[in-house]
């Protein structure tokens, strides 16, 4: 027997799962009765299993080789402003106690000279304000080096200062490391699903704690729908004149019942009824579709430069849209929007 | 290749949509450090770090290719819930792990050998495969990608074509694997 094409779809429709019904009973009978369909079966699952994982080590090895080039830096938002800060503090604190240093005693005491003050006591020459501006701040940097300069107080505060220069510049790393960890998630005992591939839709209070830490991240811009513009449409609402009230209860059966009408009374009255509001979204998701409160109909995705009107019949609004009919629904969810396919319903609304 | 800047959630699903395997570099670094975090808080050391972030980035790529996908959330969220899942499914392998018994995994040490030696002789049929057949089967199988999509990609004239082509291909390796080796060997 040879693998014939329409085999080999069917066999991959039944091993993605897309079998369903009779169809796959009778893929099931076939495995069971023919044992080298059997064989195929199995042997197209192992291929594809290996080109899967093959696939994935191509995947794999694009992020290795990616890490290796390193052409994004491993640090993220966080780290690297405290990175950014932490070099900041080290520079300034470096220029601190560097500026100092290079002014010798002699220089310092030749300063002194200069403003004739006395450098016997240095509090009371602090505390001396009723010289210049200028003579005020030469003496308080005077006083500054010469405090730094007294040899046996000199190093001891110039210990403490580098100390607690490099103590506070720790606990800014620390801090900093603190907040990177605090914004993550700490839920252990989550029940486990067994699909590894996560639907696209997260459970909801697992969703929640992430959100909550992914908000922390402050370098993450939050994108939110746009609204672009607003517009006011009439709606018509079309009335065919009944005389006759079937049993009938379905949509479909009293569109059907007025298309007969139609033939005796064809004038179907069509009057503005009322005005509604439209609002032109952009969805960051590029989600299309519709969201009607009543009131107001939210458009997602849709250009505002499309051709629309609103008719309404039997207390249901139908968007036309290009040309083609929409039925909307009130509510307060997000829907996609569901086009009209009853031809009996098209013809009325069409007229 | 990015640049230093993060990119937003939706031009990423779009590079992953345009099969811009790049991409994945950019969302393992921007996402390492909070996975990282959460796998040491939770039992984990830095070793499997890299692990459970790569298989996590690779299933996001794969999920974003599927026609349904709809992203709810932030993608880092998202990242993070698969990362979470990954990891709470490995512990809870690891603990299931503790629990055989020695002989028992013995007894099934020959039985693993062999298939992973049909593993690597699969696995170099497939490398020794043509490019176009090998990326068309990959798009296919393992991105999930529409014949369509398929076709814009690969240049083909329309998903018509992709979809005898993919035969076609199948065939020629499936023909390699059984001439080169008996299929028992590979059931």
């Amino acid at each position: 027997m040879n693998l014939t094409e329409d085999t080999y779809h069917l066999i991959n429709k039944f091993l993605a799962n897309k079998l369903q019904g009779r169809a796959l009973d009778k893929f099931k009978a076939r495995m069971r009765d023919e044992p080298e369909f059997d064989t195929f079966v199995k042997q197209q699952k192992e291929i594809i299993n290996a080109l899967e994982a093959n696939r994935e080590q191509e995947l794999k090895s694009v992020i290795k080789n990616g890490l290796k080039t390193g052409a994004i830096p491993m640090f993220s938002g966080r780290a690297r402003l405290a990175l950014v800060t932490a070099a900041a503090v080290t520079l300034l604190a470096v220029v601190l106690f560097t500026i100092p240093n290079i002014i010798s005693p002699s220089e310092s005491e030749l300063t002194h000279k200069e403003n004739n003050h006395s450098i016997e006591d240095p509090l009371i020459e602090d505390l001396d304000f009723t010289d210049s501006s200028e003579e005020t701040q030469l003496d308080t940097q005077t006083l500054a080096i010469a405090d730094i300069t007294i040899p046996e107080d000199g190093p001891v505060v110039d210990k403490i200062a580098k100390d607690e220069t490099l103590d506070s510049i720790s606990k800014l790393n620390i801090k900093s490391l603190d907040i990177d960890f605090e914004t993550k998630d700490t839920t252990p005992s989550v029940e486990l699903e067994e699909s590894e591939l996560m639907p696209a839709k997260v459970q909801e209070t697992e969703s929640s704690e992430l959100e909550d830490a992914a908000v922390k991240e402050e370098t993450e811009a939050i994108l939110k729908d746009e609204l672009l513009s607003r517009k006011s449409f009439a709606v018509l609402t079309i009335s065919p004149d009944f005389n006759e009230q079937d049993d009938l209860d379905a949509e479909e059966t009293v569109i059907l019942s007025r298309s007969v009408k139609k033939k005796a009374n064809p004038v179907i009255n069509q009057t503005p009824s009322r005005n509604i509001s439209v609002e032109y979204w952009n969805s960051v998701v590029n989600y299309k579709g519709y969201k009607y409160n009543g009131e107001t109909i939210k458009l997602y995705s849709i250009a505002e430069n499309s051709s629309l009107n609103f008719k309404e019949l039997d207390n249901r609004l139908y968007m036309n849209l290009k040309g083609t009919f929409y039925f909307l629904e009130k509510g307060s969810d997000y829907k996609r929007l569901a086009e009209v396919t009853s031809p009996a319903l098209l013809n009325i609304l069409k007229e | 290749m990015f640049g230093i800047g993060k990119l937003s959630d939706n031009t990423i699903l779009e590079r992953i949509k345009q099969g811009d395997e790049q991409v994945l570099v950019h969302l393992y670094k921007q996402n390492y450090t909070m996975v990282k975090s959460f796998i040491l808080k939770n039992n984990g050391d830095e070793n499997v770090v890299d692990d459970i972030l790569q298989d996590s980035v690779i299933a996001v790529w794969k999920n974003a290719n599927k026609e349904d996908f709809l992203l709810q959330s932030k993608l880092s969220t998202y990242l993070m819930a698969i990362a979470k899942n990954l990891w709470f499914k490995e512990l809870k392998k690891r603990s299931r792990f503790k629990l055989v018994d020695e002989t028992n995994h013995l007894e099934k040490g020959g039985e693993s050998m062999k298939m992973q030696l049909d593993n690597q002789i699969l696995h170099t049929l497939i490398k020794e495969m043509d490019d176009t057949c090998r990326r068309l089967l990959s798009y296919f199988y393992f991105d999930g990608l529409s014949n369509k999509i398929i076709a814009d990609k690969l240049g083909f004239a329309n998903s018509n074509t992709v979809k005898s082509k993919k035969y076609q291909c199948f065939k020629k390796l499936q023909n390699t694997v059984t001439s080169k080796y008996r299929r028992e060997d590979l059931l």
